[in-house]
This record gives structure tokens, sequence and C-alpha cells, in this order.
């Protein structure tokens, strides 16, 4: 097997001299690795490209080649090498992916984001996953004004699982509104975690909420330094999986269908673009899509409401 | 009842498969609550908060998977545990039997192989839902009507630019690959293809192929309204060139209502070209127009199934204008009948589930008894002014829009026909009901013993008044239906139901019989 797109970031990873690390999680479209404490995904031809990232160029199904957790992941000459069942992967990237946020793009006039904002909602609202957290965080329209014109669907969370989350996400979003940072942190903590995903939902809606206010703001540097500092937070609260990806997010760095739904939003590129960019976005995961974009749009009505877009 | 879980220590499931399981647990009986996922701390927390937590629950970490079930009875802990393993023990792909996806998107992540949607959503969101299959690169049945015009064009050119089928909207009828999809019969395989713009007219003919020991390749609906000029035939047209095309192939069988004059020409170019014969059924189209084109018109359904088995077989097609029994016995069957009724009765009430069966009835009586009232006539001064009140020469499609508003079908609800019999069999210058009895998927399943309680009822009341009553049925179905045929028509016979074997036929004797009274 051959890898033939690489991120950045992997792609530092590896030319380093020498690394030796472990099989971390093993799934039909992807591999992921914990490497000098780092985790780094090699995924199939029906993965996007994204932050730590790898993929191969054939349709190769991970959980079919036997490897199991915990196995030994070195590295020799170039090549990413399963030593116990002697599985090597090639490393020939043609292209190495930019994994950096890319702020410079031409926004778009305001009339026209309140025109595509309207057109996300309606296709989060007929497309979304009703199991997903969306619409518990659009029923919150009683409670924000900037929520007050949306439209909202039924949930299939139970009334427990709902009651048990739908304050926390009020209070998160109302301290962000409100610049209150300090109770940021506690809040974040509160949300954190919650959701049957290996992803759990409520991470996947933070996950869109910071790409969304980092990309739709005018201060990059400050929301990375609060991201950042916020992530530290978390760290131990949710999955592996789900904190590395928000550790990427908080930088900004976020895989490439996320990052080409929230330009096609934000930037000066047709509805119809940005609606087959949203479409791929949504088909993530089971939840996660929905969460993520719903997170984004969040995001972007907040800091339009704030003037800060 | 203690608290029931089951914890594995740094063990990652994908998320498609955490719900699955977070789902199908909470479905088992004796399931009150469930909560499934990984060991995160709001996760821990809320298992606490619902009271499905215990300190070995609490000692897990965010990456340790949990499942913790509050149970009525803790016997269910086996199925429980039994169910988790099957789920994580099942490939995704394997677990489409059990999981119904909500959307699309969701029903291709379990089934990435699938070539064919089947949507049966409210109208308002037909459309988008069409879209979205249609970009995904399938074929789609659209079950669901109230579709405008202008989403049906949309739809139509954009699965023609795909290289898709789009059948419908408004298509309550499809056979592919052998399968049969929403209302159609089990029929056998054979080389007969049909596309057609017609529900009922399309079950009626492909079981009188059956019937007649021959079978279909495949059967394309194409929704109602595809030849009216605004359309244009899209799916008819695409339908005709994929069975063209289609080497299973040998003859082709066209069904719609007489299609807009220009549409009916490109329709009939395309089919003189085919390099295998056509069978056209323009339900009351003109029958010479369509024969100028060197394709086979059919005066029938039973009449198109009749020649395309024909063609099947090599054989020369005729007109079929008769019936399956002798004229003698036919004769005597409509003297009998004739002989019963008194000196009032002279008209028919044609109480029909199937539109097309309707218009075929309508258009086979003709204009020789002055109107035949309906609720979709023919000619528009025919038309009833209530459509629950008959007069005189009637023909009802209780399947159309304005029956079905909050109620089902009659197809799969027989009661509104069952109420309108009795009503009809009230009026005493009624000689004659007719009715059709469609059979097959999508059906009731017993159409006909649904309806035999108020055929009794009837026939007693007009008994009681000292007049006859005469009901007269067709049966559409096989004896592969998962309806009983046999037994269908044996309920019909034994009380007092004259079978034929087409609606045609029915309609036919009908005539015949009205016709005697004078």
């Amino acid at each position: 097997m051959r890898i033939i797109v690489a991120s950045d970031d992997f792609d530092q990873v590896f030319q380093s001299d020498y690394f030796i690390g472990r099989v971390h999680s093993v799934f039909n479209n992807v591999m992921n690795l914990k490497i000098n404490d780092e985790m780094l995904t090699i995924g199939n031809v029906h993965t996007s490209i994204g932050p730590k990232t790898a993929l191969v160029n054939e349709n190769i199904n991970f959980s079919d080649l036997k490897i199991q957790q915990n196995m030994v992941v070195k590295k020799r000459n170039n090549e990413i090498l399963i030593e116990e069942l002697d599985i090597k992967f090639l490393y020939q990237p043609r292209e190495i992916w930019n994994s950096s946020p890319e702020l410079d793009y031409i926004k778009v006039s305001t009339d026209e984001l309140h025109y595509k904002l309207n057109n996300l909602e309606r296709i989060i609202f007929a497309n979304g996953d009703p199991d997903s957290i969306s619409p518990i965080v659009f029923d919150l329209r009683s409670d924000f004004k900037w929520l007050a014109d949306i439209e909202t669907y039924p949930t299939e969370f139970t009334d427990k699982h709902m009651n048990f989350i739908v304050g926390r996400i009020k209070n998160l979003l109302n301290a962000v509104e409100k610049d209150l940072w300090g109770d940021v942190d506690d809040l974040a903590k509160s949300v954190i975690g919650f959701g049957p995903g290996l992803t759990p939902a409520s991470d996947d809606f933070v996950l869109g909420l910071m790409t969304g206010l980092l990309y739709s703001g005018r201060n990059y540097m400050r929301d990375v330094e609060l991201y950042q500092h916020f992530v530290k937070l978390i760290n131990g609260r949710t999955t592996d999986v789900s904190y590395e990806g928000l550790v990427n997010a908080s930088r900004g760095k976020v895989n490439q269908v996320i990052k080409e739904a929230a330009l096609s939003i934000l930037s000066n590129c047709s509805t119809e673009v940005m609606t087959d960019k949203v479409d791929k976005l949504i088909k993530i995961g089971q939840t996660s899509g929905t969460d993520i974009l719903t997170g984004i749009f969040i995001g972007i009505k907040l800091n339009v409401h704030k003037g800060e877009f | 009842m203690g608290v029931n879980y089951e914890i594995r220590k740094n063990t990652y499931y994908d998320s498609v498969t955490l719900m699955l399981i977070s789902k199908d647990i909470s479905k088992i009986e004796g399931v009150n609550d469930a909560i499934v996922g990984m060991g995160t701390d709001l996760n821990k927390e809320l298992a606490e908060r619902i009271k499905m937590s215990n300190d070995e629950i609490k000692a897990i970490a965010a990456n340790d998977f949990f499942i913790s079930a509050d149970l009525s009875d803790d016997s269910v802990w086996e199925s429980v545990i039994g169910k988790l393993n099957e789920l994580l023990n099942k490939k995704a792909s394997e677990n489409s039997m059990d999981y119904k996806p909500k959307s699309i998107n969701s029903a291709l992540t379990y089934q990435s192989d699938s070539n064919i949607a089947i949507i049966s959503v409210p109208g308002e969101y037909a459309a988008a839902e069409a879209r979205k299959a249609l970009d995904e690169g399938l074929h789609v049945m659209l079950f669901s009507d109230n579709v405008s015009i202008k989403d049906e064009k949309d739809l139509k050119e954009l699965a023609y630019e795909k290289g898709l089928l789009m059948m419908g909207p408004d298509c309550g009828t499809a056979i592919i690959n052998n399968v049969p999809l929403a209302f159609a019969n089990v029929v056998n395989k054979g080389d007969i293809g049909i596309v057609a713009a017609s529900g009922t007219g399309t079950q009626e003919v492909s079981v009188i192929i059956d019937k007649l020991g021959k079978g279909v390749s495949q059967v394309i609906g194409t929704g109602g309204r595809d030849l009216k000029e605004e359309i244009g035939g899209i799916s008819m047209m695409q339908g005709l060139d994929a069975l063209i095309k289609d080497d299973a192939t040998s003859v082709i069988v066209l069904i719609s209502k007489p299609p807009a004059l220009d549409i009916s020409k490109k329709i009939l170019e395309i089919a003189s070209k085919s390099p295998k014969p056509v069978v056209v059924d323009f339900i009351g189209g003109d029958y010479d127009m369509i024969k100028s084109y060197g394709v086979y018109p059919s005066v029938t359904l039973e009449d198109a199934a009749r020649k395309a088995v024909a063609l099947s077989k090599g054989e020369k097609p005729v007109d079929f204008i008769g019936f399956s029994k002798s004229e003698s016995e036919i004769e005597s069957m409509v003297q009998n009948e004739v002989d019963r009724f008194d000196s009032k009765q002279k008209y028919i009430r044609g109480l029909y589930t199937g539109g097309t069966l309707t218009d075929e009835a309508m258009k086979m009586l003709g204009s020789d008894f002055g109107c035949i009232y309906s609720n979709i006539p023919l000619d528009p001064k025919c038309k009833l002014g209530d459509s629950s009140k008959s007069i005189k020469y009637t023909c009802i499609d209780l399947g159309d829009d304005e029956f079905t508003q909050g109620r089902p079908h009659p197809m799969i609800d027989p009661s509104t026909r069952a109420e309108r019999l009795i009503l009809e069999a009230e009026d005493e210058t009624v000689a004659i009901i007719l009715m059709d009895f469609v059979l097959g998927y999508g059906s009731n399943e017993d159409p006909v013993g649904e309806m035999i309680e108020s055929i009794q009822f009837a026939k007693d009341n007009a008994k009681k008044r000292g007049q006859y009553l005469c009901v007269v049925g067709s049966i559409c179905g096989t004896d592969k239906d998962p309806q009983n045929l046999i037994e269908s028509q044996m309920k019909l016979e034994e009380n007092d139901v004259i079978v034929m074997p087409s609606n045609a036929q029915a309609v036919r004797f009908v005539k015949k019989t009205i016709e005697k009274i004078g």
C-alpha cells in the first residue's frame, strides 16, 4: 500500500529520523496511530485529508487487515511498518496538504451571508440527522435573539438526555456571546463528552463552533489563544480521538471537508457550491457532520450578532 | 433491580455502530432506559443522573466503552448483551437488515451498492429527497404525489442528464429485475417490457401476461403526468430507450392515458424506430394514428397484454374484443341476469379502486348511454357535482385524491368502497355494480374478503325490496400474489358475484347486459 497524500503535520512526524508507536484504534476506513504522544491517522480512498492524516491509494478496509489495537508501528526507511503482520505503507506522497487555516479568503457581503445562512439553516433542517444535537441547539431560539428567526425540528434524544444537556449548551452560548471567557472554561468542561459516539455529539458541536468563530471572526490570534487554553482544560474528559480533533480545531486546523464547508459559507462563492460542500460535511459519520455544521452555523451567527464578522 | 452494565476497556467503535447499538438496545422489550457510549465525564454524569451508574462505571475512563440499562426484569440483560455482541460483530454493511435509516445518506452508508431509491414522503418534501437520491447516482421511484409540475420537470431533466430513471412522482407500480415495487403483482419473469404512466393499468397488463403463460422483463413506471405537455414524456422516452437496449426484452408495451398530441408523436416516432415490436395502449387514444407509426395499437389493457404475448411467441397479434368464454355461454349468462331485474333497474355503478381501470370502463361503455358520470370523467360535462352521489350511469375512482385525503387508498383499506356499495345498492334504479379487486404487494391482505360482508348486505337489501342486484367484478392478481387468488375468486362466486377474467371482459359483459335491458 502506498501513501499518496499526507498533511504537512503528518509529514513532519514522518520526516523525523525514527519513530515508534502503537495502533490506537482501527475502523473500516481509517486507522489511528499513537506516535510520540501524537495521534496520526491513515485513511483509505473514502477518507478526506485532514490534520495529521495520510491517505493510501487503495480501497482497503483496515478492519479486514486484522490490525489490532496496540500493535507496534515503526518507521523503516520510507515505510510505515506493522511488523507483526508484515503490513507496509510505502510513504511516497505526491501531495503534501497544508493543514493551516485559510483565512485570506474574500468575505461575502453581509446581505449575501444572511441569505446563505438562511439556506444553511434549511439544509440542516432538511438533511440533518435528528439524532444529532442540532435540534436541541436550534430549540434555544427563544433564549437568544440572534436565533429567534430559525426553525427547529424534533429531537431523537429522550427528555432525560435533553434536559441534561440543553441548559449547559445555553450557558455556553451565553458566555461566548457575552465574552465571559472565565466562565467559558467551566462551561466547556460541562459540555464536552456528551453523546454515544466516538466523537461525542457535544464535542463535534464545539469543534464546529470554534471553526465558525475562528473563520468568521476578526481576531484570529486572540481566539486561538483562548481556544488553546480551553482545550487544555478538557484533556481527559473525552475520547483520545475526539480530543485530538478539538486540539487541532483550536488552532483552526480541521479536515478539508470542514474547511471547505466553512469557506463556502463565508467566502464569495455561489450558494450552489456552498450546498455541495455542506452536503459533503453533513455526510461525515452518523451525526458528526450535522453536529459540526450546526456548530459552524452558530459560530458564524454569533460573530454576525456581535458585529465581529 | 440493580444497574445492569457492561464495560469494555480501551475499546473503540465507530459512531455509526454506537448509535445503532443505542437505538436497538432501547427497543428490546423489558429495557426501560439505556445509556450507551464512551466513558467521558459527561456520559458518566448523565448515567448517574438517570440512576444508571455504579462504582464500576464511575471508575471508567473516556476511552472505555460502556452500556448501562434499566430493566424491568434482570433476565432481559442476557438479551441486551446478546444484541450488543451481535451488532458489534456485524460488519456495517450487514447491519442494513435491522437498520432503518432516516435519510438517504444514512441508507447509503449502510448499503453503498444500492442503485435505486423508493421515496414515499409527504409531497412537500418529496422533490428534495428525490433530488438527493439522483445526486447520489440512484434511480428513483417517487411514490409521493403533490409534487409541482416544475419540480417534476426539473427532476426528470436532472435524471436524464445523469442517465438515471426518474419514475414518478405518483408512481405506484414498477417491477425491476423481477422485484415488485410498491403496488405490484408477483408475475413470471419473461421477455415483455412495460413502460407505463398508469398504476393499475400496468398491473392489469402484467397480470394478464402472466396468466397467458409469459412474463415481464422490466416494468418501468413514469408517473401519471409524464406525458403531459409540460413534462414532455421524458421518463417514457427514457424507459422506452432502456427497454430497446435491454437484451432481456423482446417486446415492449407502452401504457398511458392519451398523451398530448405532440408528445404522443414524439413517443410514437421513437417506438417506430424500435427494432423490437411495440404495443401501445393509449387508453382511448387514436387507434389509426398509432397504427400509422408501424406499432401495434390495442383496444383494451387485456388486448395489449394479449398482443404482447402473441408477439413474444412469434405469432401475429389480432384485436381481442370478445370473451374467454364462448359467445353462447356469455349470452346465456347475460339473459340470466336480465331476467332477474325489475323494470326500474337500468343503471350501472362502477366502484373502482384503480384509476386506469375506471378510465378503461368509461371508455368501453362509450357514449351509447349518454354521459358516464364520474369524479374523473372522460368528458368534463359528465363530472359529478358531488362525488359522493352517483347519477344514472356512474363510474367512480375511489382511489382519486378527493377520497384518499386523510385516509388510506381503497386498495389498502376497502372501507370507503364498502360504505359506498351499500349506498349505491339503496338506489332502486341500479341494476349492476361493477368492481375491481386488485391483489399483489401493497394491497390489502384480503381485498375480496373485506368486501364480502357489504356485498351480501347490499344484495340482501335489494332482495328485501323485491329486487336483484347484480355484482360483476374482475380480479387483478396472480396465483403467486401474497393474497390467495383462487380463494378470492371462490369467495366472490359463492356470494353470487360474476367474476370475469379481466376488467375489459367485465365491462363488456356489463355493457351487453344493460343493452339487453334496453
